[in-house]
């Protein structure tokens, strides 16, 4: 009796089926539903579009390459998928907006939105929803200082360090040359933002004993900035800090150079003064000797291992401008979310939100890219960022020069400025 | 600190100058067609770009590109006009043109977006290092671009006013504006004099478009702040009167400046609604304007 062959045709069907079935499951966990991250960013509206392209292309890239290396692995290798929104550098915008990705899109996590004045606003919608969000670079003190529970911040740190490394630079710079600086004008454009930076900047110079003699907020994209420069030029200060988006900082710097206002130096905040668009659009007389503080210290000390090497090399080609703070910290803020997805195992808002909070990304090759450890706290803020202090080269490159263990062995800063910049 | 503020006066007129320049065609539009036309700050950044393109590409100066800039605006505002705003504009000419009003509107936000699609988001700038020389009178520093936009912008607008009051189309044009039925009665075609108008305020607008290149970096929502400008000047200075819109320019730009230096900048911004306020309520028709010029 052939047993094997009359049972062949029902075994051969069983272990077809049972074929196909391993097929299929392993087909279904290959093709696990896709983890939908709602993103707000500015691509219109003038103040900040230029620096939210920039930025939008970072987290695409993050994306890219969590894609490629597998997506969620907890999660059955569920690819990321972003839902950009562009938030036009408007509240309102964005508030209707977080509303309809959470109910209509049901995107479980929410990132953005650069600005200041939108963050702020539209995280306490997320919050009321219980959705958690990851703030990507907007520098408001009080996003997390609310009490909120579902508000992260992990790539940026609150205005006032920022604030305080101009501050604190401009003492160090005096004391170290032997020529101090006397009095210093604030100008800041008047959002949330520069408010912000220049509540931070006027206590510290105070503290410093370093005279402020021009306290200004100016209305950003202002069509007229000229009667604002020339009034920065009949004070006579020492210092000028220039607190502004990228049009803004191109055209005041542009200003004080055609108005001859000499001083011994000029410290942007990062923002303006580190676009990509900023030495381009100015030319590099006039960008030449400008200070800015970067919260990301550069290529020299970030670009050490293959990680942060692909990140550089595919960003430069695919968008033939370099990578700065802002790109990079787009680029970090999406890995966070990844960080916590894989130890929430699955899209849940809650979940996610319990592993944000628990966060501790430290020693890995984002924080070399970076430049610092990331630690959520109880407030749902990363403590451990730090703004390092960098001046603008005579052929357009940004040399770190404080603190004094990130400052660039090879280039010494100038203070003061050799004389009014010529334009 | 009085040379601050001589400064402060003198840089005033020159911005203000242009001002008034950009809103010249915005006075001659409303003054003939009584209509709004909102889209006029993103017709000022179109011409913005073409100054940009032919200054970039074919690497002419700054000024050189305002002819050009003036006869591609020009045509625009033809094509506009004669194949867009006249097809509302004739459904209602029995009452308020409020549908050309919203149309503006919509083409205002259509043209912003389309230039966001079209060149992206971030700020362009003329690169020629004329826009960053000075002349140096004593205390006194004025950047070439500044002079021009002052120089050019009172001619512009003295050839503009006297084509207004001496040439046959212009009184053509000023009788279409004080009453359409009359001029049509005395043989004017309305229909070829709004053509007309609207190119010429968009021309005007153009040759402001290349003076405003070098002082001012372009981005496709420039025109937001400009075109709002431009209504506070046309009004302040007199609804239909093209003189008046030029008055209007300088004064706005004078209260900017030497505003700015007597107290924050961000309240001299608001003391210029102030003043528009104040003349809305005293004198509704403008500065200059006459009721029904």
């Amino acid at each position: 009796m052939n047993i094997t062959s009359r049972r062949s045709p029902c075994a051969g069907g069983l272990s077809a089926v049972l074929a196909a079935g391993a097929l299929l499951a392993a087909g279904l966990a290959h093709a696990a539903d896709p983890v939908k991250i709602g993103y707000l960013i500015p691509l219109s509206g003038s103040a900040a579009a230029s620096i939210g392209k920039d930025m939008s292309r970072a987290t695409h890239l993050a994306i890219k390459h969590i894609n490629d290396a597998g997506g969620i692995k907890s999660m059955g290798g569920a690819p990321l998928e972003l839902v950009e929104v562009d938030s036009r550098g408007d509240a309102k915008v964005a508030i209707t907006e977080v509303e309809r990705l959470i109910t209509r899109e049901k995107t479980p996590v929410l990132l953005g939105a650069f600005q200041s004045g939108v963050t702020f606003p539209a995280t306490a919608v997320a919050e009321k929803n219980r959705t958690p969000w990851v703030v990507d670079l907007a520098a408001k003190a009080d996003i997390t200082e609310r009490g909120f529970k579902y508000v992260f911040r992990p790539t940026q740190v609150p205005a006032s360090s920022n604030a305080e490394s101009m501050a604190d630079f401009v003492t160090y710079a005096g004391k170290i040359t032997g020529k101090p600086a006397k009095t210093v004008a604030i100008v800041y454009e008047n959002t949330d933002w520069g408010q912000d930076m220049a509540n931070t900047l006027r206590a510290r110079f105070k503290a410093a004993g370093i005279d402020i003699v021009l306290d200004e907020g100016y209305p950003p994209n202002s069509p007229d900035l000229r009667p604002l420069v020339l009034k920065i030029k009949g004070k006579k200060p020492d210092v000028v800090t220039v607190t502004s988006y990228a049009a803004d900082a191109v055209q005041l710097h542009k200003l004080l150079a055609q108005m001859q206002v000499s001083a011994m130096a000029y410290v942007g905040s990062a923002a303006g003064q580190i676009d990509s668009n900023f030495i381009p659009l100015v030319g590099k007389d006039i960008a030449n000797q400008v200070f800015t503080t970067n919260g990301w210290a550069g290529y020299e000390s970030s670009i050490t291992t293959p990680f942060a090497k692909r990140f550089w090399d595919e960003f430069v080609a695919a968008n033939k401008v370099e990578p700065n703070e802002l790109s990079v910290s787009a680029y970090a803020a999406v890995w966070v979310i990844k960080d916590a997805l894989e130890r929430a195992g699955k899209a849940d808002p809650e979940a996610i939100r319990d592993a944000l909070a628990k966060t501790r990304i430290e020693g890995t090759d984002l924080n070399k890219l970076v430049g610092y450890d990331i630690v959520i706290d109880a407030k749902g803020q990363n403590p451990l960022k730090r703004y390092a202090m960098q001046q603008i080269t005579a052929d357009g490159q940004y040399r770190t020069v404080w603190p004094e263990n990130l400052a660039s062995k090879s280039y010494r800063m100038v203070w003061p400025m050799a004389t009014a910049p010529k334009p | 600190m009085s040379s601050t503020l001589l400064q402060a006066l003198l840089s005033g007129i020159a911005s203000g100058a242009v001002y008034g320049l950009i809103a010249l065609g915005l006075s001659l539009q409303f003054g003939v067609m009584k209509i709004i036309n909102f889209a006029h700050g993103s017709f000022l950044m179109m011409a913005m770009y073409v100054s940009l393109a032919l200054a970039a590409r074919a690497g002419l100066h700054p000024l050189l590109t305002a002819p050009f800039t003036a006869l591609v605006l020009f045509a625009v505002g033809y094509a506009v006009q004669r194949w867009l705003i006249d097809a509302i504009y004739r459904k209602e000419s029995a009452r308020e043109p409020i549908g050309v009003l919203i149309f503006s509107t919509g083409l205002w936000i259509f043209l912003d977006y389309s230039f966001l699609a079209l060149v992206g988001p971030d700020n362009h700038s003329v690169d020629s290092p004329w826009s960053n020389d000075v002349l140096v009178m004593g205390d006194l520093i004025f950047t070439y671009p500044q002079i021009a936009g002052l120089v050019f912008a009172s001619l512009i607008t003295a050839a503009l006013v006297a084509f207004l009051r001496y040439t046959r189309t212009g009184r053509a044009i000023r009788a279409t504006g004080q009453d359409r039925e009359a001029a049509s009665v005395l043989g004017i075609d309305s229909a070829r004099i709004y053509q007309l108008s609207f190119a010429i305020g968009l021309g005007v607008l153009g040759v402001a478009g290349a003076l405003l290149l070098p002082l001012y970096p372009v981005n496709p929502f420039v025109g937001d702040i400009f075109g709002l400008r431009a209504f506070v000047v046309v009004v302040l200075g007199g609804i239909g009167s093209v003189a008046g819109a030029f008055w209007g320019g300088i004064i706005v730009g004078v209260l900017e400046s030497v505003g700015s230096q007597l107290i924050p900048v961000t309240y001299a911004e608001a003391l210029i609604f102030v003043l528009f306020l104040a003349v809305m309520y005293f004198r509704p028709s403008g500065l200059f304007g006459v009721e029904n010029e």
